[in-house]
């Protein structure tokens, strides 16, 4: 995935990760090999971005982090959606299934 | 995130950047140990996880970014950085800081001395409560005086009322002399009333006590602060100085002397009020409106008067600044408004080439990972310190500005008043901000581009840098060719025949004391006798034109609402005096000034008069019109007796002659003015007219005697103030405009040292690259003429109004401003173009 082409997609994704993923909360590793794992190996994000990303939805309000421990009792920062980014989810996915129905049909016709 | 959390995070940076490190080690960890477990050995492990997360710089700063409070912080670091860089050369700095603060002073000075000649209201608090009470006339109009009966009657109306004298009898006296000033007499609530400021002392309490005007103190007695508490002598007696009011205080606007105490109602009187506080200033206007209406029609009954339709309020105003300085004054504006952005030219040019400089620096910033928004800060950071060094230094030069400004004509009203205000200074801010960003914005844009090591050969900046300066020149050569036609306006002006010969003749004020009448024609007599006098006579006003007007109309024909004309009383021999031409007809003579009131009085006018009222015919076939004047109760009917030749004079001395009556000095109250003509020095001249006027009658004094050339030397003011500035603008902005295109010019030079060096070892000669770099200041100047023909073509039709005698194309002025920044551009490239043959070429290649 770019650095930026796709940066909504990648917000798209930590977004729904963080939905589905647990109540606590996820750390970035976490997020990234959720990604990887779910999409089996297609998608796979950029760790590079991944922070830089997250920082910035936390400045938008739409996810919350917090210091916790890992299982292996490591220091780690846990992210998890805001009310805001719930409402965000909703809009970006809509947006994006919208997109690719669109280009979907494009294709088929 | 909330407002408190950002701050609180703004505040722990330290623990915020060791948060982020702890981010990224804990997600290296993890990475690494995953790889462990699928096999590989640490060392490989961990170089893995690196290599996938990427530079760790360039991510801590990409994190850095996306957090807005880490952002603000960044901001103000770069701004301290940014006034470091600047403080590290300090010749730039300079250049930049005094370009900017000569436009924003400019621009401040030029802004105050609008808002206050003409956007102000009234200088007082509260200026909307302020109402004045007038007289309507039957036929329309209103009369300022307000007469004995409905002033009594006023005390009963509910409101809070003062009293404004005119007493142009009593004189005041200045150094043992007569002065023109008129004397004010005021009820002592009168002040506190409008709310005035003082400069010094206080306001007057009590009768018998003395306010002075600002002007009144610098002029006649120095600005001496000893001057509290002394006594002035007026014609009446003696009053005691208390205070002087502040600059722009006085009220009426240009009266100089206000003495408490009561009125006289013969001379005249103003009513002035404030509306209480109790309601709107509408309610309250409405409701005295009303009461006001009903006492004048009261009054009315009791005392008919056919002229007289009633009592009026009316709100107080300032008065109007002329039709013609309002065009002056938005000419000046944009003559400021042309300085400033050739000093933000000049300054984003400099910038633009220092930026040349930095290249390399930037460069490498960015390759250690500062984004393109970074870099584009950290240079709009640079403007914004050249904006606040340049504002504050610009806020200073326009309070100088505005000081040397009460040197300027004082027929301009308010023009002395004009100060650094709040509202200037919100506007200095302003102007500094958009100078500032303008100036930082072009370079910042080119030069955060820069990628890699490989924007040193870019040209672009050099061809931004040849546009801002071809604008400079532009405007440069508008403002030189605006400048100069006004300054030949004002020259040809000075030279044109005037009409008459005032160069020997003298005015003297000669004042009786009060309730004496002064024997004008014995006095005349006795005047003439003196030694060395060619030719003497008097008038009612020292002004030429006259301040005052009359709508006069031939008789036997209806009035028309045609412009009233302007009128001066006169007695005999005037015409000869001021060697005014007699065209048709007869001067007047002694006999005149007796028959007056009596029989149809015998009047002067000029052929401009004659033209008007009779079009076509010739001044002969004027003689013996009658004309009716609305002067005393029921207007009396005059006879043309003679055609003046037409005079030119203030306030209006580039307009084709006006029309002009010249009524005989019927009754003289106890002032007028002697006009001498004599070829003798006026200080022999005066003790002849010491002794005549003491022989006339002991009790009469002298004023102090003036050239009366001097006069018409005041009516040249404005528009020698005008071509003044206007000039000193030009100058300005040539000044501004050789200092940006050397600047700019010498800059590239250096950049191109290189290059020049390889020509030069490759064989070229000392002349052809000195006419390389000439070629391209010629080119930059050919862009700027034409483009500068343009701007100046459309700009001096707004000028014409301003200019005498002299097309806005007149082909000396455009050619002398082309001339003059022909030669400015020349000398400013004279120097780099030396210094580039000057280029060692082994030295410039070893460079770098």
């Amino acid at each position: 995935m770019g650095t930026d082409s796709l940066q909504g997609a990648l917000d798209l994704l930590v977004l729904h990760t963080l939905q589905r993923g647990p109540k606590e909360g996820m750390h970035g590793f976490g997020i990234a090999e959720h990604i990887h794992q779910v999409s089996s190996d297609l998608l796979r994000v950029e760790e590079g971005s991944l922070y830089p990303a997250l920082h910035r939805m936390e400045t938008a309000g739409w996810i919350a982090a917090r210091w916790g421990a890992t299982e292996n009792r490591r220091r780690a920062r846990y992210y998890r959606l805001t009310a805001a980014g719930r409402r965000q989810l909703d809009a970006q996915r809509a947006g994006w299934q919208q997109t690719t129905a669109a280009v979907a049909a494009f294709l088929n016709a | 995130m909330n407002f408190p959390r950002r701050w609180f995070r703004l505040m722990r940076r330290r623990r915020h950047e060791r948060d982020l490190a702890a981010e990224l080690e804990t997600h290296l960890a993890m990475r690494a140990e995953a790889n462990q477990s699928a096999g590989m050995d640490a060392g490989s492990a961990r170089r893995d996880a690196e290599r996938r997360l990427g530079s760790d710089l360039a991510l801590r700063e990409r994190m850095r970014a996306a957090d807005l409070p880490l952002w603000c912080e960044d901001l103000f670091r770069d701004i301290a950085h940014a006034g470091r860089a600047l403080r590290r050369s300090p010749g730039f700095s300079v250049v930049a800081v005094l370009t900017l603060a000569l436009g924003i002073g400019g621009a401040v000075a030029m802004f105050s001395v609008v808002r206050a000649v003409l956007w102000n209201t009234l200088p007082f608090p509260d200026p909307g409560r302020l109402v004045a009470v007038e007289e309507s006339v039957a036929h329309g109009g209103s009369f300022v005086n307000v007469e004995a009966p409905f002033l009594e009657s006023l005390r009963s109306v509910p409101g809070h009322f003062e009293l404004l004298g005119w007493s142009h009898d009593p004189a005041v006296y200045v150094n043992g002399f007569a002065t023109d000033v008129s004397l004010q007499v005021a009820s002592p609530g009168f002040f506190p009333l409008l709310g005035a400021r003082t400069e010094l002392g206080r306001l007057c309490r009590a009768p018998g006590e003395v306010l002075i005007s600002d002007r009144f103190w610098r002029l006649h007695m120095g600005g001496d602060r000893a001057v509290m508490g002394a006594s002035l002598r007026l014609g009446g007696g003696v009053g005691t100085i208390v205070g002087v009011l502040a600059p722009g205080q006085a009220y009426p606007e240009g009266a100089d002397v206000w003495l408490a105490g009561s009125p006289d109602m013969a001379d005249g009187t103003r009513i002035i009020g404030r509306l209480g506080s109790g309601e709107t200033p509408a309610a309250g206007f409405a409701r005295l409106s009303a009461a006001v209406q009903v006492v004048g029609q009261r009054v009315l009954r009791q005392h008919p008067n056919p002229d007289v339709a009633g009592l009026k309020l009316l709100r107080l105003r300032p008065r109007l600044a002329q039709s013609r300085d309002q065009t002056a004054l938005g000419i000046l504006f944009a003559a400021v408004g042309c300085l400033l952005l050739i000093a933000c030219g000049n300054t984003a040019n400099l910038l633009l080439a220092r930026g040349l400089d930095r290249q390399r620096e930037l460069a490498v910033r960015r390759a250690l990972g500062a984004g393109r928004l970074r870099l584009l800060r950290l240079l709009l950071a640079e403007g914004v310190w050249l904006a606040l060094l340049g504002g504050a230094a610009g806020c200073g030069l326009a309070w100088l500005l505005l000081k040397l400004a009460r040197f300027g004509p004082q027929d301009i009203p308010r023009l002395q008043a004009a100060q650094i205000s709040p509202v200037a200074l919100g506007f200095a801010a302003a102007v500094a901000a958009c100078a500032g960003l303008a100036c930082a914005c072009a370079p910042a844009l080119r030069f955060s581009r820069a990628t890699g090591l490989a924007g040193e050969s870019s040209t672009r900046p050099q061809r931004l840098g040849g546009i801002l300066l071809t604008l400079e020149t532009a405007l440069t050569l508008t403002l030189l060719i605006g400048g100069l036609l006004l300054l030949r306006t004002f020259n040809r002006l000075w030279s044109a025949p005037l009409g008459y010969d005032l160069q020997p003749v003298t005015a003297v004020f000669v004042v009786a004391p009060a309730g004496q009448a002064l024997p004008a024609a014995a006095l005349l007599d006795r005047v003439r006798a003196v030694p060395g006098i060619v030719a003497a006579s008097y008038a009612d006003n020292l002004s030429l034109s006259g301040t005052n007007s009359l709508y006069l109309h031939p008789a036997g024909v209806a009035p028309d609402f045609a412009p009233p004309v302007p009128y001066v009383q006169i007695g005999p021999g005037y015409a000869a005096t001021l060697a005014i031409p007699l065209l048709a007809g007869r001067a007047l003579a002694e006999s005149d000034m007796q028959s007056a009131r009596q029989a149809i009085q015998p009047v002067l006018i000029n052929a401009a008069l004659v033209q008007r009222f009779w079009p076509g015919s010739s001044n002969a076939a004027a003689v013996g019109k009658r004309l009716q004047i609305p002067m005393g109760a029921r207007g009396y009917e005059a006879e043309v007796a003679g055609v003046l030749n037409n005079t030119r004079d203030s306030p209006s001395l580039s307009d084709p002659a006006l029309p002009r009556i010249y009524l005989p000095l019927a009754q003289v109250r106890r002032r007028l003015i002697l006009l001498l003509r004599s070829p003798l020095p006026r200080a022999t001249l005066l003790a002849g007219v010491r002794s005549a006027v003491a022989a006339t009658s002991p009790r009469l004094s002298l004023g102090e005697p003036t050239a009366l050339s001097t006069v018409m030397a005041g009516d040249m003011g404005p528009p020698r103030f005008r071509a003044l500035l206007l000039d000193v603008f030009a100058a300005l902005a040539l000044f501004l405009a050789l200092v940006g295109i050397y600047s700019a010019l010498a800059y590239r030079v250096r950049q191109r040292r290189r290059e020049i060096g390889v020509r030069m070892a490759l064989g070229a000669d000392r002349r052809a690259v000195q006419a390389m770099i000439f070629r391209q200041s010629i080119v930059l100047l050919a862009g700027g003429v034409i483009t500068g023909s343009l701007l100046a073509a459309l700009a001096t039709r707004w000028l014409t109004s301003l200019l005498f005698d002299i097309s806005p194309f007149d082909p000396a002025s455009w050619l002398a401003a082309t001339s003059a920044l022909t030669l400015a551009v020349l000398l400013a490239s004279y120097l780099p173009a030396r210094r580039a043959t000057q280029v060692d070429p082994a030295q410039a290649l070893r460079r770098d």
